[in-house]
């Protein structure tokens, strides 16, 4: 089993960069499953100037025992109104979660690039196709309205807990 | 021997008046001129001349041994008689200058005429005797400076050898023409000792300062000779030194000619070798200490790593774990960590785009896709070079 040991000794080393850069990255809360090293969970804050603004959205990372050779498996748990991910399984359409993936992401820069790609919505390659239209035929308050409606129902953390 | 004076005509000189002053426009002098002047015998008949006359008087095989110095002879002579005496020489009269202090533009004082005739004759002629005589002992003498230099029936041949030496050079200061060479002296007496064991010091520091020192004075001649393109002023070191300039007596037919375009081309030739020779004495000397302060700073930085670990990992307290997670933090400071497992790299292997990762690393990503993680452009396994013998 030497991918899943590599995979193992990566994932320990990212824990530890993680645990040691804590406080540097603060809209990142990035935790393992204490008995699963494969599990993870993400806390992301929704970036500022976007209908997601004050939004705390939580992902699921499941990590495959190839990792870092194939990419991490994520999604939103959080319900989000964005082209780009799945409105039902919260799937989100990255290329680099896909086709373009390198092992030289780390968990902690796929969140980043999650974080990225909520502020800016790419409309041609839609996986929430309403939302996708509205972006595409310039209805861009609609989008917001709808995105930040959203935003204040399942990712406020007032409402959720 | 004065017959011959007027084969003497210095070539630096020659070389003043026909880059200079030389003209036909010398109407009326011109005849009477040229007759002496086709009477002169090219360069190296001149330089022959002195050295026929000493042949003939003193058999061929000490003229060939004192060439140079019958050489000198001569010159100091020439210059005696003519600048020596307050007198024109020949290129002088033929063209209708005179030698004036720079200053004051008054005719030379005999103190002034004194040094001059010794910077265009004695001393380049011991400048010369040094360099080669520093040249041809350099290897005799890193045989020879282990044993102790005042004693010793072993080197008595060289010690005779010196001693011819020192004499040469004492009789190039004006006593050439006395050629019996006193090979009696007494080799041991304590003062001679003394010289020598200074000579032999300076001889063995010569070698390492002669080629700088050479090179000083050939960008110096060349120095000189850019601003005489520009000011016209002194042609050679010696006159600059000495301060005697040149004045024209008679009329001018012609105007002066500019050089400022030799001096230009001098000025951007001497500017290129003084800047290669900054670059190489100055600045690696600069770069050395500043690459020695860069490493204090690093070493600084890695003690502030290690004391940050400390405080931080509770479970880093044990010893040896201390000791990985400071290596780990050299490993982060550093390029040296793969960026694929995260750790200091092992069997570091680099990909055509240059980058670095581990051999196992990056052949298993190479399995999956043929592109460089960290930059997506393409190469094959086959392209992948280990470096066993870089130290990365
Ligand atoms: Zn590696
Ligand atoms: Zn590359």
């Amino acid at each position: 089993m030497p991918t899943s040991l590599a995979s193992r000794a990566r994932l320990f080393k990212e824990y530890k960069d993680v645990q040691r850069e804590k406080s540097a990255d603060t809209d990142i809360l990035l935790t393992c499953d204490e008995n699963n090293i494969y599990r993870w969970t993400a806390h992301i804050k929704g970036p500022a100037e976007t209908p997601y603004q004050e939004g705390i959205f939580q992902l699921s990372i499941n990590v495959p025992e190839q990792y870092p050779l194939v990419p991490p498996q994520v999604r939103f748990l959080t319900k989000v109104f964005h082209p780009n991910v799945h409105f039902k399984t919260g799937e989100i359409c990255l290329d680099i979660l896909k086709t373009a993936w390198s092992p030289a992401w780390t968990l902690q820069s796929v969140c980043r690039a999650i974080i990225a790609l909520m502020a800016h919505p790419e409309a041609d390659s839609p996986l929430n196709c309403d939302c996708g239209n509205l972006l595409r035929s310039g209805d861009l308050r609609g989008y917001q309205s709808m995105a930040r409606m959203y935003t204040r129902l399942a990712a406020s953390p007032n409402v959720s807990h | 021997m004065t017959g011959n004076l007027e084969v003497f005509q210095p070539r630096l000189e020659r070389a003043y008046v026909q880059a200079f002053l030389l003209d036909d426009n010398h109407d009326n002098v011109r005849d009477h001129r040229r007759r002496r002047r086709s009477s002169r015998k090219s360069n190296v008949e001149d330089a022959t001349a002195c050295h026929d006359a000493f042949r003939r008087a003193f058999g061929t095989r000490l003229a060939v041994t004192y060439e140079n110095e019958t050489r000198l002879a001569g010159c100091v002579l020439y210059y005696l008689l003519t600048t020596g005496s307050g007198l024109q020489t020949l290129g002088e009269e033929y063209c209708d200058i005179a030698q004036v202090a720079g200053s004051s533009r008054l005719p030379l004082a005999p103190a002034r005429r004194t040094v001059l005739v010794f910077f265009q004759t004695v001393l380049p002629y011991i400048a010369e005797r040094l360099s080669a005589k520093a040249a041809s002992s350099n290897g005799y003498l890193s045989s020879d400076t282990s044993e102790d230099l005042g004693h010793s029936e072993r080197a008595s041949g060289a010690n005779s050898m010196r001693h011819t030496e020192g004499e040469v050079s004492q009789q190039s200061a004006g006593q050439v023409n006395d050629s019996v060479v006193d090979r009696n002296r007494d080799p041991t007496s304590p003062c001679s000792q003394r010289l020598q064991s200074l000579w032999t010091a300076a001889l063995q520091r010569w070698p390492r300062v002669l080629p700088g020192l050479r090179d000083a004075f050939l960008f110096a001649v060349r120095g000189n000779l850019m601003l005489f393109y520009f000011e016209g002023v002194y042609y050679q070191l010696s006159k600059r030194v000495a301060g005697v300039r040149y004045i024209h007596m008679g009329k001018l037919f012609y105007k002066k000619p500019k050089y400022h375009m030799l001096g230009m081309f001098l000025l951007i030739q001497l500017s290129i070798v003084g800047g290669d020779w900054l670059r190489r004495t100055a600045l690696p000397n600069l770069a050395d200490s500043m690459r020695a302060q860069a490493m204090d700073q690093n070493f600084t930085v890695g003690q502030k790593g290690i004391l940050v670990l400390d405080e931080e990992g509770n479970q880093l307290l044990d010893s040896s774990e201390l000791g990985k997670g400071a290596s780990e933090n050299m490993a982060s400071n550093g390029s040296s960590k793969c960026s694929l497992c995260l750790s200091p790299r092992q069997s570091p292997t680099a990909t055509p785009c240059g980058h670095v990762f581990c051999w196992n690393c990056i052949i298993d990503w190479c399995n999956e896709k043929t592109e460089c993680p960290l930059c997506r452009s393409p190469m094959l396994q086959s392209d992948l070079v280990c470096m066993y013998n870089a130290d990365v």
